[in-house]
């Protein structure tokens, strides 16, 4: 592996797998790490390595994935999986741990394609062994063929919501009940978006089918809720709600909750990329171009880590991001990059109209923004509760950086990716701040913990 | 305008101290302090009540610490039994250790150089030997370079965050007013009062204090004080939390009353820069482990840089301003360790015009250049 | 908690121990989804209070799976395939450094 690299990508998604692809395509020296032993990222998961049991549960949209990892495998690039990228910064660096060796090499362009994670949904006893996020028990399908043994409970909004509960149903995992915190309000609010949605049509048949599913499995399905709270001592046993003013608990030994995805902006945030707030859907994202570059001189975004659009719009923008750093190492003409760059640019375009929809109809829930009760636990990793921020907002701390001072919030493993976001909803909600003037946490190296050991003996590439 | 007896810019440790000592006389106080976190000494610094070594060549800050020291433990009660919140202080004493005869050494001729400084000829910090060291702390065995450490009983740890907290909530508990989000932009003296603008509005006070960090020099130089301030950059790394091993800090590594360890070990006169430096970190993790091999397991975290607000020879600056008379500024970088005087001494001579005879050496006149006639 | 959803599917059988236990799982499995579907309701317990955790989201962004694999402690157990040999034990609250 030399360490001087055209183009180094972080995350093996379809973005990174499709930058890897046209760069390599344009003869640049590329690089592609990634966290997990396979590619594919979270939708594409264990694709390689799917089984053929499972081939009809995975569906044509998943399998869509497969040209583009046979593209990948051919196109020459340096591949370096099980690798975790603990360090990024404005001149290009790039902090690489694999095998238990940390190293920090310098790239002439980097392309950070982290994807996506689904937003933490903070509700009373969320902690709970039994609470998981919906995505997770569909990387558990993907990665190691597992489902929860049931019975399940699924909260929440969004279109996981729906592919989750299928998901479930074929493979026969006893659902519970579907407790839904989106309402018919939210669909009237979102049909303004749907005429300027093209193939809206095929996402709303997608949805139907989805439902009538649901519908024929008899779950039961509850609409407009509010007030969820996970029920039970040492694990999750159920989910109190209150559904239209009546009070419900339904039993279940795996609690799934999803109020949406939002992007991985460790490595944006880290390397010190502008960012910008994303109302509608309530996230930052990174400040980019239609080539993905950010505010820094050489470092690009592409796919869900710069805002939510899905796996054909990541794999479109990994395409343009490659030709942009091609561009940029003069590999091609800043004509023929425009050439080769129309067929994508007119897929980014066709597949973001349906996302005003997508996101209209689906808002995070009020709960999971601003988690009402005091009591609710915020950051995991420290068990610090609604409360206890709140607490400081009103002792004088307006910034998250002195509310993490005062309470510890943030402090613990995961490094504020949990309770990153509630921290800024509760602070700007409790001192009637914007939450684009309250910021977020900063980011630190190194993303993911190295040892006294690896530090000691990093080895840098100058 | 709002009114008040006093007027505290800058609500690190050093103003809020300041502001807090001030309310507890029953003066009304109100506190200034910009919104943003990113760069407060106070929330990026190690938390050490440190005393050895501190003061060559100027005996009265030798002193200043010692005293801030010897009063630390009435104040930490004082501060629970107002609060009720407990700052984590402990004082088990502070080892530097050496690593290798040279160093050893170096640090011999520091404390002997210490000891004829001082007003009876005795320093309280004594050299051990790598065996009485080792003693010290039993559950990790020091690396084979360590030929042993000076040690001083009077040093000790505490809580940082919990510290600027706690002098927080007293400060509110006093009746004082605390503003969040004004920073300071422009200060007048007329008639006997300072007007101090922000854009959240202006407030006028008898007196001003200001205590604002970097910033202190621009805002001092509204009221005629000289107050050179320069940062300089330390890293820090925090480890995940460990079962109990170190209970005495040990020259930049300390393990928290949680159980994690953190590590300072570095300085640099970068400007203003709050990025790490891999090699920089590389370097401090390497000294580590040299230190206490077994440490080489640390799971750190996270990595960051703060910066220290220095004057040009280190020692704090303590000024009344004689154009602006009631108008003081203050700068010190042992801000954690000199919290108690902060808290008494400082406010008797803002409110009463006590000044404590090492502040002779403290006052900004020091930095002036003499005017060539 | 979790069940395999084709127990007899054509795959590498891989022995690994948990708590002492042997366990019989399948190649390709995370570590965490294996100790899972042998029954564990959780694989920590919690530094501050002691409570017990359980993974959340299952791609290295929660750390709630922090389990200590082959002595090595607080290691995401979600991000890492089972090997055969590998012992596998919970993460009882603040890790240990082995005193020298």
């Amino acid at each position: 592996m030399s360490d001087e690299y055209d183009l180094i990508i972080v995350g093996a998604g379809p973005a990174g797998l499709a930058a890897a692809v046209t760069a390599s395509r344009n003869a640049l020296k590329t690089l592609l790490v990634d966290e997990q032993a396979d590619p594919g990222g979270q939708i594409y998961r264990s694709i390689e390595r799917a089984l053929p049991e499972n081939r009809s549960a995975l569906g044509p949209d998943y399998f869509y994935g497969q040209k583009l990892l046979e593209d990948f495998r051919g196109s020459g690039a340096d591949y370096l999986p099980e690798t975790t990228v603990w360090n990024v910064d404005r001149e290009l660096n790039i902090g690489l741990l694999t095998n238990g060796q940390a190293k920090q090499i310098r790239g002439k362009h980097i392309l950070l394609s982290a994807g996506a994670m689904e937003r933490p949904v903070p509700i009373p006893g969320w902690t709970l062994p039994g609470v998981m996020g919906a995505a997770a028990a569909d990387i558990l399908f993907k990665s190691s063929d597992m489902l929860p043994a049931g019975p399940v409970v699924l909260a929440g909004s969004g279109p996981l919501l729906l592919l989750v509960a299928c998901r479930l149903i074929d493979n026969d995992v006893p659902l519970a009940a579907m407790v839904e915190t989106s309402s018919a309000r939210d669909y009237l609010r979102a049909i303004p978006y749907l005429p300027g949605a093209f193939r809206a049509y095929n996402y709303l048949l997608k949805g139907l089918s989805m439902r009538y599913k649901v519908l024929k499995a008899r779950i039961p399905v509850f609409q407009g809720c509010r007030d969820l709270v996970v029920t039970g001592d040492e694990e999750a046993d159920g989910l109190r709600f209150t559904c239209h003013g009546a009070d419900q608990h339904v039993r279940a030994s795996t609690v799934l909750l999803h109020e949406g995805v939002v992007p991985n902006l460790q490595f944006s945030r880290l390397a010190g990329c502008d960012h910008e707030w994303f109302a509608s859907q309530r996230y930052w994202r990174p400040v980019i171009d239609k080539w993905g570059r950010t505010s820094l001189e050489g470092i690009s975004v592409a796919g869900d880590a710069s805002g939510i659009r899905g796996a054909k719009t990541a794999e479109a923008a990994g395409h343009l991001a490659g030709l942009d750093a091609a561009c940029r190492m003069k590999h091609i003409s800043d004509a023929e990059r425009d050439r080769l760059a129309a067929p994508y640019l007119k897929a980014v375009t066709r597949e973001r109209s349906i996302r005003p929809f997508l996101d209209h109809l689906f808002p995070p829930a009020c709960q999971a923004l601003v988690p009402p009760d005091d009591q609710t636990i915020v950051c995991r990793c420290e068990e610090l509760t609604a409360g206890q921020i709140r607490e400081a907002v009103a002792l004088g701390a307006l910034d998250p950086g002195q509310v993490k001072g005062y309470t510890r919030c943030g402090m613990g493993p995961c490094q504020g990716r949990m309770c990153g976001l509630t921290l800024s909803e509760i602070i700007a909600s409790s001192a009637s701040l914007p939450i684009e003037s309250v910021g977020q946490l900063r980011v630190r190296a190194p993303l993911k913990p190295l040892t006294i050991n690896q530090l000691a003996d990093l080895e840098i590439f100058e | 305008m709002k009114h008040s007896d006093v007027v505290v810019v800058g609500a690190g440790i050093v103003g809020a101290s300041i502001a807090c000592g001030i309310a507890r006389q029953g003066v009304r106080v109100v506190l200034l302090d910009k919104r943003k976190a990113e760069s407060r000494a106070s929330l990026g610094n190690f938390g050490l009540v440190w005393v050895q070594g501190k003061g060559q060549g100027a005996r009265r800050y030798a002193e200043w610490c010692h005293q801030a020291s010897r009063e630390f433990p009435e104040f930490v009660r004082q501060l629970l039994d107002e609060t009720g919140i407990d700052i984590q202080y402990r004082k088990p004493g502070g080892l530097v250790l050496s690593h290798g005869e040279e160093e050893y050494l170096k640090r011999v001729t520091v404390l002997e150089r210490l000891r004829s400084e001082s007003r009876d000829g005795t320093y309280d910090c004594e050299m051990l030997d790598r065996q009485a060291v080792q003693r010290l702390t039993p559950k990790l065995e020091l690396g084979a370079n360590i030929v042993g450490a000076s040690y001083s009983p009077h040093d000790g740890y505490l809580n940082p965050l919990a510290l600027l907290r706690a002098v927080h909530v007293s400060f509110r508990q006093q009746g004082g007013v605390y503003h969040a989000d004004s920073p300071v932009k422009r200060i007048c003296y007329e008639k006997d009062r300072f007007v101090i603008t922000t854009p959240q509005g202006q407030h006028s006070a008898e007196k001003l204090v200001i205590a604002a960090g970097l910033a202190t020099e621009s805002l001092a130089a509204m009221v005629g004080i000289n107050a050179p301030v320069i940062p300089e950059r330390g890293q820090l790394m925090v480890s995940a939390r460990v079962q109990p091993m170190l209970s005495i800090p040990v020259s930049g590594i300390q393990q928290t009353v949680e159980g994690s360890f953190i590590v300072g070990l570095s300085n640099e006169k970068i400007g203003i820069n709050t990025d790490t430096d891999s090699a920089i970190i590389k370097r401090m993790a390497s000294r580590v482990r040299n230190a206490f091999p077994a440490l080489g397991g640390l799971r750190i975290v996270r990595t960051w840089a703060s910066l220290r607000v220095l004057t040009p020879d280190g020692l704090p600056i303590y000024q009344q301003s004689e154009a602006c008379p009631g108008a003081f500024a203050v700068t010190s970088h042992s801000g954690v360790t000199l919290t108690p005087l902060h808290m008494n001494q400082v406010p008797e001579w803002i409110m009463k015009d006590i000044v404590p005879a090492e502040f002779d050496n403290f006052s900004s006149r020091r930095f002036h250049v003499e005017a060539v006639a | 908690m979790l069940k395999r959803l084709h127990e007899d599917r054509p795959a590498a059988t891989v022995t690994i121990e948990f708590e002492g236990e042997k366990l019989k799982v399948l190649a390709g499995e995370t570590v965490v989804a294996a100790v899972m579907a042998a029954g564990a309701a959780f694989v920590r317990t919690s530094a501050v209070s002691g409570a017990h955790r359980a993974p959340y989201c299952q791609m290295g962004v929660c750390f709630e799976c922090l389990m200590e694999i082959d002595g090595v402690p607080n290691r995401q157990a979600c991000m890492i395939p089972v090997r055969d040999g590998m012992v596998v034990k919970r993460q009882y609250g603040a890790m240990e450094l082995d005193y020298e």
